[in-house]
């Protein structure tokens, strides 16, 4: 029986006393699998902290890691949990998109974080050389692979739950990035609700987790590293871009190394789907997936229903394994999850009167229907509740803020204080941005009261594509709007501007794709060229995000409206054609 | 492989990863750029998964990160011995 640990250091010192053979294991790009022990992690984390102080690096400063192969990644990430050194993980550069937004935006977190090292794959060196001249506390670049073979092993610091674990910086725009502070409690609390409350994991039956989450990000770096580690229990590491190309490598693992939990946001379930071959799904037996977790963006009901047939039907997934979930960074991780034994559960609420009074109230026949997932109830010791604009409490089936409190809140945006005071407030909520309501203590999220975009997975803040576009020729400078819609299996990006006197159309709806496609590597699904004048501003000349996406929706944009229906008008019958046959599901009880 | 044999090849994994656009992929060149697919970053990494799949080999990141054009990604499978 595992004591309870206060810190993720301590569990990582002592771990292996009480379960020496489990292990996490590392796959390489090449698909080669390499397994660390519990023992043999606690050895080689203490020599790698060790190796951190022999840098010059003391307690409580920054450096940021910008590591491809999860191997190097984890075991330098938990070498700095143990010496109090605080490591930032950004991601990498991609494939086929432009350096230089990807430098600003890096330098940018680096000099936010006032990091003095930076450690990078040694194939990414030569990229990231020019990092060292822009961010003036960065002193030194060094490739990752240097700490690897090292034996010497040091005395390491006391670590308290008080202490800073990392910095995990989340969308914030360019120009202000925001880095959640991430005590050591707060991960433990936090690792203790997925795993105590929600996913039981089993120490005792040799329980993991298997995952290709980016490790720079939440989900994976705290649900797939952390949580397991510290509950006694093993995991296994695919490397994201493995799955992206390959996506059968995923379910394959669950297989061969009988794994019991995984997660990832609702893209990579249709996209698993839509790759996998009759022979894959014979050949499987996922009777051992117990958690079949989706998170990290908008869930699609239907996209987990899929996923469930298809392989329970062939490869004995249990049905009720789906676990939809809810979190984000400043929370540490997860704010609401499933329990692990129920079914999947989604309310259908009449979506009039949902949109025009928030209410939930139940499906009219031959009325437009919407579904919404429960993410299930708050961990104990945790609230989540809705909110007005004027922070009154909503009651129970009331669409409002979500705000959320308990131990697993992160400390706040590292020495940022004006967003801190915004989303972390004195009286311990804080505001999550998201829209939703609370039903039976379940949370569902609806919307999201923040202008952020989601795409597969990946946050991207509107201004980073507005300011992209807002120089083009033919666009009127600044009168460029970004924002999402829903999309088959995620969102989609949306672009309305206003074009000059005489510009052509077509060539800006050429010119704007190609250029977010190059500087961010995201496809344009729709571009909406508007006349001077068109684009919805409030009196003082402010650009008005949500305002033109619902004329959007609604085909409502520009002087005549009816011009931009093109685009929309097959979403909006995909809308309602959705919304039918969501009522006749709940007429025949199937759900 | 001759040119037109890797544009089928290339065009064989555009469509599995897109289905829907096939018609928009009937006439590309290898002259053109990577970024005038109009793909997501998700969906290119997929197309070269698709092609890799085919030719039996993974290519470098490194050398991926290089490739601008459908003329670069051809010489990566050639190299791949296809």
């Amino acid at each position: 029986m595992l004591p309870k640990f206060l810190t993720v250091a301590q569990a990582i010192a002592e771990v292996g006393r009480y379960y020496p053979e489990h292990d996490m294991v590392f796959q390489d790009l090449a698909g080669k699998e390499t397994a660390f022990t519990f023992v043999e992690l606690e050895r080689e984390t203490a020599v790698r902290a060790t190796a951190l102080f022999d840098l010059g690096l003391a307690k409580g400063d920054r450096f940021g890691m910008v590591v491809i192969e999860p191997e190097d990644f984890v075991l330098t990430f938990l070498a700095a949990l143990r010496s109090g050194i605080v490591p930032v993980p950004l991601y990498p550069p991609m494939s086929f998109a432009s350096l230089d937004a990807y430098h600003e935006r890096t330098a940018k977190v680096l000099a936010s974080a006032e990091a003095r090292v930076v450690f990078a794959s040694t194939r990414l060196q030569n990229v990231l050389w020019s990092l060292v001249d822009a961010v003036p506390s960065l002193e030194r670049l060094l490739p990752i692979e240097s700490l690897r073979g090292l034996t010497t092993r040091g005395t390491l610091p006391a670590i308290a739950p008080s202490d800073v674990a990392f910095l995990q910086y989340t969308s914030g725009s360019t120009a202000d990035p925001k880095g959640v502070v991430v005590t050591q409690g707060s991960l433990i609390a936090n690792a203790k609700g997925i795993i105590g409350e929600s996913l039981h994991l089993d120490p005792e039956k040799n329980e993991k987790g298997i995952h290709w989450l980016p490790l720079y990000h939440d989900m994976g770096l705290i649900g797939f590293v952390i949580a397991p580690l510290v509950n006694g229990c093993g995991s296994v590491h695919l490397p994201t871009m493995r799955f992206i190309k390959k996506p059968s490598i995923w379910m394959d693992a669950m297989h061969r190394h009988r794994g019991t939990a995984t997660f990832a946001p609702n893209f990579a379930y249709a996209l698993a789907m839509k790759r996998v071959t009759p022979e894959d799904l014979a050949g499987w037996d996922l009777s051992c997936l117990r958690v079949l977790g989706c998170g990290a963006e908008p869930i699609h009901p239907e996209t987990m229903r899929q996923f469930a047939d298809l392989f329970a039907t062939h490869s004995k997934l249990p049905r009720n394994a789906i676990m939809p979930a809810y979190g984000m960074a400043e929370a540490t991780l997860a704010i609401a999850l499933k329990r692990c034994d129920d079914m999947m559960r989604t309310v259908i609420v009449d979506a009039e009167t949902f949109q025009q009074t928030g209410t939930v109230s139940d499906p009219v026949e031959d009325r437009p229907a919407s579904e919404y997932v429960s993410c299930g109830a708050p961990f104990s010791g945790h609230e989540v509740s809705a909110f007005d604009e004027q922070g009154n409490l909503l009651p129970e089936g009331r669409e409002g803020e979500l705000w959320h409190r308990g131990p697993s809140v992160a400390a706040g945006y590292f020495r940022n204080p004006t967003a801190t005071a915004e989303a972390f407030r004195a009286d311990g909520w804080l505001r999550t941005g998201d829209l939703g309501f609370v039903l039976d203590r379940e949370v569902f999220v609806t919307g999201r009261l923040k202008d952020l975009i989601i795409l597969n997975g990946r946050n991207v803040h509107p201004q980073a594509v507005e300011w992209e576009i807002a120089d083009l020729d033919g666009v009127r400078k600044g009168n460029v709007v970004a924002f999402s819609v829903p999309g088959e299996s995620s969102e989609q990006l949306v672009v309305v501007l206003e074009t000059r006197d005489g510009a052509d159309s077509d060539a800006v709806t050429v010119a704007v794709k190609a250029k977010v496609q190059k500087e961010l590597a995201i496809t344009v699904a729709d571009v909406v060229c508007l006349g001077a004048g068109d684009l919805p501003k409030t009196s003082s000349g402010k650009l008005q995000r949500r305002k033109t996406r619902q004329q959007y929706l609604e085909g409502a944009l520009g002087a005549e409206g009816s011009r931009t229906f093109g685009a929309t008008a097959s979403r909006v019958t995909l809308a309602r054609h959705v919304a039918k046959s969501l009522w006749s599901r709940a007429k025949a009880a199937v759900l | 492989m001759n040119d037109p044999q890797i544009v089928a090849m290339i065009q064989d994994a555009l469509a599995s990863v897109a289905p829907n656009r096939k018609a928009d992929f009937a006439a590309i060149k290898l002259d053109q750029t990577i970024e005038s697919l109009g793909l997501d970053s998700i969906a290119t990494m997929e197309m070269v998964g698709a092609i890799e799949d085919k030719v039996s080999s993974t290519f470098p990141d490194e050398e991926l990160a290089k490739v601008q054009t459908l003329g670069d990604l051809a010489k990566l499978i050639r190299s791949a011995g296809a």
